[in-house]
C-alpha cells in the first residue's frame, strides 16, 4: 500500500513549497471534509462542480484542490460593487435542494475540498497566466515570463479578429466565448488576462501602446466591458475575446496539478477540468460539461 | 443592475461626492432661455413629480454624471448605457440630455477619482463638453416604480406580458416549450447574438423565472421554476449554482443574456413614459445595442 498522507499534510507541503510566505487568513481553507483524512488521490480543478466531484469519486480520489468554492459564494468576502453580490452564507442556503444534494454527496463520499486561490496568486510567477498562455500556444512568444505581471502581450502575424477568435476558440476548446469588435478588423498585438477583470487592471493592460485585442475571463458588464467598448469607439483598440471565467482559469488548474506532482509523490494527482458551463443558443449537443 | 440590490436603501455618500465632483467639472455654459424650452433640472423635477414614489435623495446612482441641471435641453435621449457611441449618436441627432440607466464612467458609483488622467475618461468628457451634453442616470427609481420600468419593457419585448404569474413581474407561465426554443425566442426578441444556455436545450419548460445578477437572487427563484432567465450573473457563483442544479438531476435550466439585452427595452419604455409629460422637446430612445457576439 502506498505511503499514507493526510489532507492537512498535503496543505503543509504546499505551504512549504510555495516560494513566498504563506498568507493567512486567506481564501485557502478547507471548505468540506476533515483535514486529517487519508488522501487517496488529488484532483485539481477550477471549480469543484458536482460533475467534477462525481468524476473524482469514480477515480477514487478524495482530495479536491480548487480555485473556486463548492458552495459557489465567496463566503468570507466583503460585498463589492462589482457584482459579486453580498456575502451569502451556507446557513442562508440551508433549505436549497441543490445545496443539500451537493453537501450530502460530499459527506457520503468523504470528500475533502480545499481552496487554493490567494496563495497560488501570491507566487512570483502567475501560474494562471502562464498556463493560459501555454494553452493558447503562445508561451514561447512570451517576453515577460518570470515577471509578476497578471497580463502578457503577444505580437502575432497580422490576422483578422475573426481568425484570431477561431484560433483561440480551437485551442481552448470553447463553445461560447463572447466577442466584442468587428470580425474583419486587422489585429496584431494581443494582451492576455485571466479571471475576473476590473477596470483598474484593464487600464493597466492598456497602458501598453498598440494593443489591438484583449483576451479576458469575465469582465463586469457595467465596468470593464463598456470601458473597452468605449476604447474601441475611440479608435484605440479592435476587440475583446471573453473566454469566460472557466475558460480563462481552467488551464491554471492543470498547472497546479503539474506543480503538486513535483513534491507529492505518494498519491495520484489528476487535473479534471470543470468544462465550460455554457452552450450557445441553438446548439444541438445537449449534455455534458467537463471537457 | 436590478431591483434585488435594494437601490433605495444603498446610499453611499463617498461615491455620491465623487459623482457630484465629476459633474461639477463641466459646469454648464448655457442656461435656459432657448425657445422657452426646459432645463435638465426641470426635466428631472418633472420626472420626480411623475414617478409616483417618494424620491430618495440619498441615491448615488440617480444623479448628474456630466453637466448639471441648468443646461437648456434641446432634446432627450433615453438609453441603457451612456457609452461613447451612444453619446455620439445622441449628439448627432441634436439631443443634448442623455438619460442613462447604467453608469457613464464604468463603475456603479461613477467614481472618477482614479480616472482623472485616464485617456478615455478625458476623451469622453471632452466630447460631452464640446457638445454641451448633460448625462443623468435614472436607475434606482425607474426600477422602483410600480411597475418596474425596466421589467415592463422587458416583458413587452419578449411578448410575455400575458404570461405573468399573479402580476409578479419576475415569473411567467409560458406555453410549454423547450429550453432551447426559449433561448432562440429570447435571442430574436432582444436582438442579441450572445445568448448562452445552461442545461439540456431539449428540456421542457413552462414556468420561467427572471433571475438576478446575484447568487442569492437566483437561489431564491430557481427552486420555484423550470428555468431562469438571467441578465448577467457572476460565473463562479450563479452560473455554477445552476450547473450543479442540473447535474443533481433536477429538471432545470437557464438562459443567460447580456446585461444590455436584459435591460435595453426598459429604456425604450422610459422614452415613451417621458413623452407623456414632456411635450416641449423631442425625446428619443437611443439603443446601446448588445455588441457581443458568439462565433458560430
Amino acid at each position: 500500500m502506498a505511503a499514507q498522507v493526510t489532507a492537512q499534510q498535503i496543505v503543509e507541503r504546499i505551504q512549504k513549497n510555495l516560494g513566498v510566505p504563506w498568507k493567512a487568513p486567506s481564501t485557502d481553507i478547507f471548505y468540506a471534509g476533515k483535514p486529517e483524512m487519508q488522501v487517496t488521490g488529488i484532483v485539481t480543478t477550477w471549480t469543484p462542480s458536482l460533475e467534477v466531484l462525481q468524476r473524482a469519486v469514480a477515480g477514487k480520489k478524495n482530495l479536491i484542490i480548487a480555485r473556486e468554492s463548492p458552495y459557489w459564494a465567496h463566503e468570507a468576502q466583503e460585498a463589492q460593487s462589482s457584482g459579486a453580490g453580498r456575502p451569502f452564507s451556507r446557513e442562508q442556503m440551508g433549505g436549497d435542494p441543490t445545496y443539500q444534494f451537493k453537501r450530502d454527496f460530499i459527506a457520503k463520499n468523504n470528500l475533502v475540498i480545499w481552496r487554493f486561490f490567494d496563495n497560488w496568486n501570491a507566487r512570483k510567477v502567475d501560474g494562471q497566466l502562464h498556463a493560459l498562455c501555454a494553452a493558447l500556444g503562445w508561451d514561447k512568444l512570451r517576453k515577460n515570463a518570470g515577471e509578476p505581471a497578471h497580463h502578457e502581450y503577444f505580437t502575432l502575424p497580422e490576422t483578422s479578429l475573426g481568425q484570431l477568435v477561431a484560433t483561440v476558440q480551437g485551442r481552448l476548446k470553447l463553445r461560447a466565448p463572447r466577442i466584442l469588435g468587428d470580425a474583419g478588423a486587422p489585429v496584431r498585438k494581443v494582451a492576455v488576462t485571466h479571471g475576473f477583470l476590473l477596470v483598474p487592471e484593464l487600464t493597466k493592460v492598456l497602458e501598453e501602446p498598440g494593443v489591438d485585442v484583449v483576451v479576458a475571463g469575465e469582465p463586469v458588464e457595467w465596468e470593464a466591458l463598456p470601458y473597452f467598448e468605449d476604447w474601441i469607439t475611440a479608435g484605440k483598440g479592435k476587440g475583446m475575446i471573453i473566454l469566460g471565467s472557466e475558460g480563462s482559469e481552467e488551464p491554471g488548474s492543470g498547472e497546479v496539478a503539474t506543480w503538486l506532482k513535483t513534491f507529492v509523490p505518494e498519491v495520484p494527482i489528476e487535473w479534471i477540468p470543470a468544462g465550460e458551463p455554457f452552450w450557445v443558443a441553438g446548439a444541438k449537443k445537449t449534455t455534458g460539461g467537463a471537457r | 443592475m436590478s431591483r434585488s440590490e435594494n437601490p433605495l436603501t444603498s446610499g453611499n455618500p463617498t461615491r455620491r461626492e465623487f459623482a457630484v465632483a465629476a459633474a461639477a467639472l463641466l459646469a454648464p455654459a448655457l442656461g435656459r432661455g432657448q425657445s422657452g424650452g426646459l432645463t435638465a433640472g426641470e426635466v428631472v423635477d418633472r420626472i420626480k413629480k411623475h414617478i409616483g414614489i417618494p424620491w430618495n435623495d440619498k441615491t448615488y446612482r440617480d444623479t448628474f454624471k456630466i453637466g448639471g441641471p441648468s443646461v437648456a435641453v434641446r432634446g432627450i435621449a433615453s438609453t441603457f448605457m451612456s457609452t461613447l457611441e451612444v453619446l455620439q449618436r445622441a449628439s448627432a441627432t441634436g439631443a443634448n440630455f442623455v438619460i442613462t440607466h447604467e453608469p457613464t464612467f464604468w463603475s456603479d458609483g461613477d467614481v472618477v477619482t482614479d480616472l482623472t488622467n485616464d485617456p478615455l475618461y478625458k476623451l469622453k468628457l471632452e466630447f460631452a463638453h464640446k457638445n454641451n451634453l448633460v448625462v443623468w442616470r435614472f436607475h434606482d427609481h425607474w426600477h422602483a416604480m410600480k411597475p418596474d420600468g425596466i421589467f415592463l419593457g422587458w416583458n413587452k419585448a419578449l411578448g410575455w406580458e400575458r404570461y405573468l404569474v399573479n402580476s409578479d413581474q419576475r415569473m411567467y407561465d409560458i406555453p410549454a416549450t423547450t429550453l432551447g426554443d426559449v433561448a432562440a425566442h429570447v435571442a430574436k426578441s432582444l436582438e442579441s447574438r450572445s445568448v448562452r444556455v445552461i442545461g439540456d436545450p431539449g428540456l421542457m419548460v413552462k414556468r420561467v423565472g427572471r433571475g438576478s445578477h446575484t447568487l442569492s437572487g437566483n437561489m431564491e427563484v430557481l427552486p420555484r421554476v423550470d428555468m431562469l432567465l438571467i441578465s448577467e450573473a457572476r460565473e463562479w457563483d450563479s452560473i455554477e449554482y445552476v450547473r450543479d442544479t442540473v447535474a443533481s438531476g433536477q429538471k432545470k435550466g437557464a438562459v443567460i443574456v447580456s446585461h444590455e439585452a436584459g435591460e435595453e427595452a426598459g429604456m425604450n419604455e422610459c422614452a415613451k413614459w417621458l413623452r407623456t409629460f414632456i411635450t416641449e422637446i423631442p425625446i428619443q430612445f437611443v439603443p446601446t445595442h448588445d455588441h457581443l457576439w458568439i462565433p458560430a
